[in-house]
């Protein structure tokens, strides 16, 4: 007997928007009450040109800032960068909308994890026992914090990351791909951890750090080598 | 009502194992083809090697000497990237058709594009509007972001990250563990070492090292 579906939204048109449709399709239908209906943008034309572009067939259907949720209206957010990630689901959640988690079918989560509202778990990552995950985070493949942790509001973990144990990431961290938290360590809130860098014992609140061990990054890495 | 066709494995080293390993894990209904055997210049030592791991596949004969026939198909299990790319290409010529193999574990976005002679390993992802070309090697669990360009006979190491956009030019060898910066792009025939992080260009032929990867030697 079809019951009834909600209708899912996804916040972000961009790569990664596309990663998390093509995962939420892969929730199996059973375990999920809503259907990926469609997109919310910043810039509402240029998303509709790309998805046209791309063949993608869900509409645009408004902008983040303006878009009032119907009361069957799901959302997920799929940006990447945490700042603008809580800054959109916020505006949307403050407009009564309701966001739902997405989460692969390999991934797994422990009975004992606390898991917030909004959650993006892309296939094979996971989250282990007595972690608390906060609302909007977004877990990436093959990442994800181990026990005892506490990873914040917002904070994206990209590909092959691993939080260790016992550690703590404040709100709207970027750690990057294949970063590594080391047990017991201390992430501030916003700061970014650039991809391959492996975090000892503590990062200030919007610092970016980079390297193994990580440290405080004071420049950009400019252009060399090929330019030359 | 056509028979299967037969897949000759062209190496008998242990990559040309764990090829094997993907062949025989993807079911028999995503085939057309069934294991027949292996082909390798050493014929000898390739039926000690295997016979010494366990493998119960026969080698045929040697790759060079080998003339394709039409209810074969072939995949190249040689690690090396220049060799595999050369040895692809003569057997192309030779009529033969390469196949591409898919673990079932691995996520492969539908709109993806993957070339003849490729292979992507267990875990791995494909994202959306990837390109791999010919002749790959995707390790267990690596990955390539959305409109992400891999090009022919690259070799991505377990774990590696291609990030969205980035482009590994034709015979790149990246370790394990390598990150490639969204956009950034890796020259043709470069090495970068295990566990490196790629931030800004990598010149073609040159070998690169460390996070920010750096080039090392002369």
């Amino acid at each position: 007997m079809p019951r009834p579906k909600r209708r899912l939204f996804i916040i972000g048109t961009d790569g990664a928007a596309r990663e998390i449709l093509w995962t939420a399709t892969q929730v199996p239908l059973d375990d999920r009450d809503w259907e990926p209906a469609g997109f919310l943008a910043d810039d509402v034309d240029g998303a509709r040109g790309e998805l046209a572009r791309r063949g993608i067939a869900l509409p645009v259907v408004g902008a983040v800032a303006d878009y009032a949720p119907a009361s069957d209206d799901v959302f997920t957010c799929a940006i990447v960068d945490p700042r603008a990630k809580l800054e959109a689901a916020e505006i949307v959640r403050a407009r009564g909308g309701a966001f739902v988690p997405v989460i692969h079918p390999t991934a797994l989560v422990h009975e004992t994890a606390v898991v917030g509202t909004g959650v993006i778990m892309r296939h094979y990552s996971g989250i282990g026992p007595n972690t608390v995950v906060g609302d909007f985070v977004t877990i990436c493949q093959s990442a994800g914090p181990s026990h005892d942790n506490v990873v914040g509001d917002g904070c994206t973990i990209a590909p092959h990351a691993d939080v260790m144990g016992n550690a703590r990431l404040g709100r709207g961290v970027l750690l990057g791909n294949h970063g590594v938290v080391l047990p017991g360590a201390t992430v501030g809130d916003f700061a970014v951890v650039g991809a391959g860098s492996v975090v000892l014992r503590r990062v200030p609140p919007g610092a970016t750090v980079f390297g193994v061990p990580a440290r405080r990054l004071d420049f950009v890495p400019v252009r060399e080598e090929v330019a030359r | 009502m056509t028979s299967p066709l037969r897949l000759l494995i062209l190496g008998a080293s242990g990559f040309g194992r764990e090829v094997l390993w993907v062949a025989d894990a993807i079911p028999a209904s995503a085939r057309p083809w069934r294991m027949a055997g292996f082909l390798d210049d050493d014929v000898d030592g390739a039926r000690a090697s295997l016979a010494a791991a366990g493998v119960v596949h026969p080698v045929l004969g040697s790759i060079r000497d080998h003339v394709p026939a039409p209810d074969e198909v072939f995949f190249c299990a040689i690690g090396g990237s220049a060799t595999r790319l050369r040895v692809s290409a003569a057997l192309a010529d030779r009529g033969a058709r390469l196949v591409t193999m898919v673990h079932p574990s691995a996520q492969v976005h539908p709109d993806a594009v993957i070339g003849d002679g490729t292979i992507v390993g267990p875990l791995c992802t494909v994202g959306s509007a990837a390109r791999l070309g010919r002749a790959v090697v995707m390790n267990a669990s690596a990955g390539v972001g959305p409109d992400a360009v891999v090009e022919d006979g690259v070799f991505l190491g377990s774990r590696c990250d291609v990030m969205p956009g980035a482009i590994v030019e034709t015979g790149a060898f990246l370790g394990a563990h390598v990150t490639v910066h969204p956009r950034a792009r890796v020259g043709a025939r470069s090495i970068v070492g295990i566990g490196s992080t790629v931030v800004a260009p990598v010149a073609a032929e040159r070998t690169y090292l460390g996070v920010p990867a750096r080039a090392v030697g002369v």
